[in-house]
């Protein structure tokens, strides 16, 4: 179905290949999955199958890629589209219509089907995907995990040959996850060609016919689908893949403090949007000086609004917040906490990093040196004269982390640090948080990524319909627990 | 399967006649010839944004107008000087302009952009053009939530778009405001593009579409009586100015 024959392939403007002499072939109706960590190639390839390669994205290609028994040199974009359904990693960047229907129906439209024929397939993948629920939804109302599905009905409802799917998993949690997996085993089975890009791959593990990995744009393994069942945790890391096995991961053994100062308390907190559904009622917390909580939850039940109210952002309709034992108004709350948010490039405004380091406050003689010494431990020493938006997606985040540390607050919130991560840069922001940690800060952090979180926190704060449902330590004893929360099921030992 | 949601919302008009009002919006207000023709055409804004339901923008839109129209009042009572005049023409600058974007944004809000590239279709408007349009209605919502999220993160460290900042330094303010806008927003259009190729945006054929879109009678009968409500503003108002 797919033959990538010696491909060597260069962006313009990078300093080095993205891909060497890969060859490849992929037979009708295999699910192949391409391993490896970020940056090592593994997008590229998808975009050779999708044509991207060279056409949108530019550069010096060599070797020839054939398509359903054509070279795709003789072929545009757009001509694959019927052969070729492409879903991307972050939902929110891929749709065209405001409503999930009109969404769907886009593919179809594009290409001229007639309405009648149009509306059977919506119909129907609706129905396949299992998505009814979904369908006439203004796009704006989806969780990512939603999204994420109706990127595939839309592509699915064309009736491509082949399937490309780009580290979709990313941007969704646990539960969502899951029902990507049954989607993807429902396409499997009507005898779809698969192939995805992962570094995330426990929920792949049972129907992989083949999986292949990529490091510096080589291929330099090749697992069947056994292999890759058995793949154990150890053996994924060192690849620089996500665990395989998660229940079996253990929180670090940590001497626990007891009685930590409290650092930071609230209590009886509420909050009300105008108008639509999302609140929280009578949250209460407490968490000394050095403990990570890790706020979960399922999407839309107020994670993002507390860590808001926490930081001033937002305001409380009732309850109090106490730093250190004072009541504090939002007002203070700005000054006296930072926000690490989801994509850096939110965060970042001036013209260099070392710049940036220094926005917002006087850089004297001290600051400077702390700066320094930041940046050295974030290994961007040698950047601090670049523009940050030329840094990759890790260095700008742990630029963003040393921003945090200059503004040295008791109080550091993180919202979804490792989402899209691979297995290294999740352990070094893992690291990052406990030497904040240990300097007797408190973080609250947001987060869906299981294993992150066993690694990182040492507390859980479970959020349901706006309260707190339970607030326990993360201990070996509690992981079960842990790991029904996150993935919304029951744990089959 | 609702096919015909446009039956739903009986008010709903078809993108073409919605385009069209907003061009007759932009064009008459440009040519009101007194402040009485102005009013009438912000009352008539409110009534669109009414009618199609859409409450918190009608809310909005009064209270933009009404500040216009207070600092109009409170002009009137400042004696005749240069600054006065400057500040006058500026006022009557915006207030005729603001109605362009307003409208623009009451045919953005809800937009089914699907639609919207089929109506234009039909119009043999070049393809370009339309997906440029079509693109720039779907981003307005993106950029909001994307503008919420840079806000946030100017206050907490410490340049936010407060009173005082943006009066002590109004030139880095806005920078620091826009920079992330544009980086973030090159890299969402990027990625949005290739999306939509790969799912045949730019194909040649012709482009059919899964709900009908066509102009019926009610379409004419409402984009018609607005049309002459508009005109009556502002002949009458004329006559009333004389």
């Amino acid at each position: 179905m797919i033959q990538i024959e010696h491909v060597s392939f260069q962006y313009a403007n990078a300093k080095e290949p993205a891909l060497r002499d890969v060859s490849l072939t992929i037979q009708k109706g295999e699910f192949v999955v391409l391993l490896g960590s970020s940056g090592c190639g593994k997008t590229t390839i998808t975009r050779l199958i999708n044509r991207l390669v060279p056409e949108f994205f530019e550069g010096e290609l060599e070797g020839r890629v054939f398509v359903d028994g054509q070279n795709t040199d003789e072929l545009s974009i757009q001509d694959l589209a019927g052969v070729v359904g492409s879903v991307f990693q972050d939902p929110r960047s891929q749709f065209f219509a405001t409503d999930t229907t009109a969404e769907i129906a886009f593919s179809c439209e594009n290409v001229g089907i007639p309405r009648e024929e149009i509306c059977r397939r919506i119909e129907q993948a609706a129905n396949d995907l299992q998505i009814q629920r979904l369908l006439e939804r203004s796009i704006f109302e989806l969780s990512s995990g939603e999204k994420q599905s109706i990127a595939i009905a839309s592509v699915y409802a064309l009736a491509p040959k082949i399937l490309v799917l780009d580290e979709p998993s990313a941007n969704l949690d646990a539960a969502a996850t899951e029902h990507l997996m049954e989607i993807l085993h429902t396409l499997k089975q009507q005898g779809y060609t698969i192939i995805i890009s992962e570094h995330r791959i426990h929920y792949l593990k049972d129907i992989a016919d083949r999986a292949v990995l990529i490091e510096y744009g080589q291929i330099t393994r090749e697992l069947d689908a056994s292999a890759f069942r058995s793949l154990s945790n150890e053996e994924a890391n060192r690849m620089g893949l996500r665990s395989t096995d998660l229940l079996s991961i253990r929180p670090p053994v940590t001497q626990k403090k007891t009685g930590a100062e409290e650092q930071i308390c609230l209590e009886n907190l509420s909050y009300r949007y105008t108008r639509e559904s999302e609140t929280l009622a009578n949250v209460n917390l407490s968490a000394g000086k050095g403990d990570i909580v890790g706020i979960v939850g399922t999407n839309g039940v107020g994670k993002s609004t507390l860590l808001e109210i926490v930081c001033g952002l937002k305001k409380e309709t009732n309850g109090e917040v106490r730093f250190g034992g004072q009541a504090v108004n939002s007002k203070t709350r700005v000054r006296d906490t930072f926000l690490v948010m989801q994509s850096s490039d939110y965060q970042l405004f001036t013209e260099s990093v070392e710049k940036e380091l220094f926005l917002g406050n006087d850089g004297n003689e001290e600051l400077q040196k702390k700066g320094r010494m930041l940046l050295e431990r974030m290994g961007l020493l040698d950047y601090r004269q670049q523009h940050p938006a030329s840094m990759s997606g890790g260095q700008k985040q742990r630029l963003c982390i040393a921003v945090a540390c200059m503004k040295d607050t008791d109080v550091i919130c993180f919202d979804e640090p490792t989402s899209g991560l691979d297995y290294s840069s999740m352990v070094n922001v893992s690291s990052l948080l406990h030497e904040l940690a240990e300097q007797g800060k408190t973080l609250l952090v947001t987060t869906h990524d299981y294993e992150f979180l066993m690694h990182t926190c040492t507390h859980i704060c479970y959020l349901l319909n706006g309260r707190v449902e339970s607030f326990f330590p993360v201990e070996p004893r509690y992981t079960p627990q842990i790991y029904s929360i996150l993935f919304q099921k029951e744990v089959v030992l | 399967m609702s096919r015909d949601i446009r039956h739903i919302r009986f008010l709903e008009l078809d993108p073409r006649m919605k385009l069209l009002l907003v061009v007759v919006f932009a064009s008459a207000t440009f040519s009101a010839p007194n402040l009485l023709a102005l009013i009438w055409m912000y009352l008539l804004v409110v009534v669109l944004y009414l009618a199609r339901g859409l409450w918190l923008g009608a809310k909005k839109t009064a209270m933009l107008f009404a500040v216009f129209l207070l600092i109009n009042l409170i002009l009137s009572f400042v004696p005749q000087s240069k600054f006065a005049a400057g500040v006058g023409m500026i006022l009557f600058m915006l207030e005729r302009v603001v109605v362009f974007f307003v409208m623009g944004a009451w045919m953005g809000s809800k937009l089914r952009v699907s639609d919207f590239v089929t109506a234009m279709q039909n119009m043999h408007v070049p393809k370009g053009g339309t997906i440029a349009l079509a693109v720039a209605f779907r981003y307005i919502p993106t950029v909001q939530d994307e503008f919420r999220f840079i806000k946030n993160t100017m206050m907490l460290r410490g340049i936010g778009l407060t009173v005082r900042n943006v009066l002590l330094h109004p030139v880095k303010t806005c920078e620091y405001a826009i920079v992330p806008l544009i980086i973030r927003s090159m890299t969402i259009s990027d990625e949005l593009a290739a999306s939509a190729m790969t799912r045949g945006l730019d194909l040649e054929s012709k482009r059919t579409s899964y709900r009908e879109v066509r102009l019926r009678a009610t379409d004419f009968l409402y984009a018609g009586a607005v049309i002459s409500a508009v005109i009556a503003g502002i002949v009458g108002s004329a006559l009333l100015g004389r």
